[in-house]
């Protein structure tokens, strides 16, 4: 039998923050919160103290110099997590401006230790530590004091079995270059850098000793029950690598023809991209989509990004969303995180019970998104997809792109390669009229028709020819009339 | 009743005759003791001063006994201030007058935590406030 002792994980409450922390955070540690002023510490502090405090493991709370007690108080009391029951009972706040302005760190550490002793907290913040360190005394005589400070603070709220956090107003390059804070068991370090006028809110765990953390930074976002944080890892798919499905169910896509292409409709579960030039029918194939769902019971998610306007137009969209069949999400925000989205998104599902989703478009998405996820549309697209494959649900995603004839190509950005399925949708000179067709490129684990099929938009929707367009390069944009064969 | 709007008696009523002055003003001192001890230690001096010297100010104007001086910032000052001051009115005055201040001041700290927390931080230094006529009468 081991003899090493075990570290304690307390969770911290915090979405997503005890992935990247290794487990949870160790108990007993001593753990710095640093970042910028904004950047969110004060209520990541408050999130962690208000999960973990009880009757059995009461927290103290000093406020120092930093925010004024009772605008902290009155702050961080719009957050869900803010237990009225707790204070006074769990959670005791004690200011310690009139000590800190009175003496030197001896005196702060002795009111702290009289503090704890009389109400013995599990549990011990310090808010903000920068203000503390602000009092030392130039030169080696205050570094020195205020090292010693630290480390007799570390050390004795250990022997006093209290997880300890210090709040400072420090940027990242500050906490690493700082020898003090070496002392401390952990660092988290929080920022909000300014990026093409955007602010993307991060987290990263610098150190968390005895315990394998996450490294890197990570977006975390701010909301009305806190912070949550969104390490870089893909959702787990349930049954992933363990089972094999060999014949999976059909649903059907609501245009009978490319049903017939895909040898009798999408495999439930997929993902189809449907990609093509504007004016193809994209949107109309979304809607069927979303009604063949509708008609058999399935409520639909549509998340669009076109401009509103466009949706006005979509009278079948919008009755079924007056029915309460199908949910429109529109994002708003031209500063859309990933993260945002996919919180949307899945909160959708599970309130709704959702089984199919439409995505329309993946061209316009990037209108919408943060410049850091703009950049790479195809790792926020991969993110996305990866979500809605774990979530189980089928889904149309569509993606615009401008004809550029004889070139072949079926999306943009290699998107094509990020789903399960691939439908691409062509204009075609004929006899002098711009004619459509459509085209199955792939369906992953499944046999499809590979035949050109000319279509019509009617008011009936999309109907597809029911045999292969009589016509040679068509994708070339100039087909010629097939020789009958001999 | 908004945060401007406290109304009182005639100004010039409650001026205590010469005797007896200070047994009166004790016990009411307790409460503002008692929420001192609990408010400190979580606003800090600077606040609780802060806090009741904006109280004094709107309910002075009502009371014109009450002495209102900015230097006063310590809790410790008001407080003493406080205490002369009802001393020096007589008992029935200087009861309404502490009232007023405990209503405003009670109301000031709720605009700015609510009033489910401010009732909350209050519990400790208010209990004790229904049993103190009876004390009085042991006495």
């Amino acid at each position: 039998m081991s003899e090493k002792v075990t570290l304690g994980k307390l969770s911290t409450g915090v979405p997503g923050l005890d992935v990247l922390l290794g487990g949870g955070l160790s108990e007993f540690s001593f753990t710095l919160i640093a970042g910028a002023p904004g950047s969110g510490k004060t209520t990541l502090a408050h999130q962690i103290m208000f999960a973990l405090a009880h009757p059995k493991r009461r927290a103290l709370f000093f406020t120092v110099l930093g925010e004024p007690p009772l605008k902290m108080l009155r702050y961080q009391q719009q957050f869900s997590f803010f237990d009225m029951d707790k204070v006074g009972t769990s959670i005791r706040y004690v200011n310690l401006s009139e000590d800190l302005r009175a003496g030197d760190f001896s005196g702060v550490l002795e009111r702290i230790m009289r503090e704890v002793e009389d109400f013995s907290p599990g549990l011990v913040f310090v808010d903000s530590f920068r203000s503390v360190v602000q009092t030392a005394r130039s030169g080696n005589q205050g570094l020195w004091d205020l090292q010693h400070f630290i480390q007799e603070l570390g050390s004795r709220m250990a022997m006093w079995q209290a997880t300890t956090f210090l709040i400072g107003e420090y940027t990242q390059t500050d906490v690493e270059a700082n020898p003090i804070i070496t002392v401390a068991d952990g660092m988290i370090a929080l920022s909000h850098n300014l990026h093409e006028d955007v602010v993307v809110r991060k987290i990263r765990v610098i150190k968390m000793r005895g315990q394998a953390h996450m490294g890197g930074s990570h977006t975390m976002r701010i909301t009305d029950d806190g912070i949550r944080i969104y390490p870089r890892l893909l959702a787990t798919v349930p049954g992933a690598y363990s089972a094999i499905e060999r014949d999976p169910r059909r649903i059907p896509t609501g245009v009978a023809g490319l049903d017939d292409l895909l040898h009798g409709g999408l495999p439930q579960g997929h993902t189809i991209l449907a990609t093509g030039p504007t004016g193809i029918g994209k949107t109309i194939l979304g809607t069927h989509f979303l009604t063949a769902g509708a008609e058999c019971g399935e409520h639909g998610i549509a998340l669009y990004f076109e401009k509103h306007t466009a949706r006005l137009h979509n009278a079948a969209l919008i009755e079924m969303a007056r029915a309460g069949k199908v949910t429109v999400i529109e994002p708003r925000s031209l500063a859309l995180t990933v993260e945002e989205m996919l919180d949307e998104l899945t909160e959708t599902i599970e309130r709704t019970g959702a089984t199919r989703v439409v995505i329309d478009s993946l061209s316009e998405i990037g209108l919408y998104l943060a410049p850091e996820f703009r950049h790479d549309l195809r790792l926020t697209v991969f993110r996305t997809l990866a979500l809605l494959a774990g979530r189980g649900v089928s889904v149309l995603v569509t993606a615009g792109f401008e004809d550029n004839q004889p070139d072949m190509r079926f999306s943009i950005d290699n998107l094509c390669f990020l789903a399960d399925a691939v439908l691409t949708m062509r204009f075609a000179e004929i006899e002098g009229r711009l004619c459509k067709f459509m085209t199955v490129v792939k369906v992953r684990g499944s046999a499809h028709s590979n035949e050109l099929r000319a279509y019509r938009i009617t008011e009936a929707g999309i109907e597809v020819e029911d045999h292969a367009a009589p016509y040679d390069r068509m994708l070339t944009g100039w087909p010629t009339p097939r020789p009958p064969r001999k | 009743m908004d945060k401007h709007d406290y109304r009182a008696p005639p100004p010039d009523a409650g001026m205590a005759s010469d005797a007896p002055r200070a047994a009166h003003a004790s016990p009411l001192m307790q409460t503002w003791s008692r929420l001192s001890r609990q408010l400190v230690p979580l606003i800090g001096d600077n606040g609780f001063g802060a806090l009741f010297g904006r109280t004094l100010r709107l309910v002075a104007p009502a009371w014109p006994w009450l002495s209102v001086d900015a230097s006063r910032k310590t809790g410790a000052a008001l407080l003493a201030a406080l205490e002369s001051d009802l001393a020096g009115a007589d008992a029935a005055a200087a009861r309404a007058a502490h009232e007023a201040l405990m209503g405003t001041f009670t109301r000031q700290l709720g605009a700015l935590v609510g009033p489910a927390l401010t009732a909350r931080l209050l519990a400790e230094s208010t209990a004790g406030d229904e049993q103190q006529p009876n004390q009085q009468e042991h006495k």
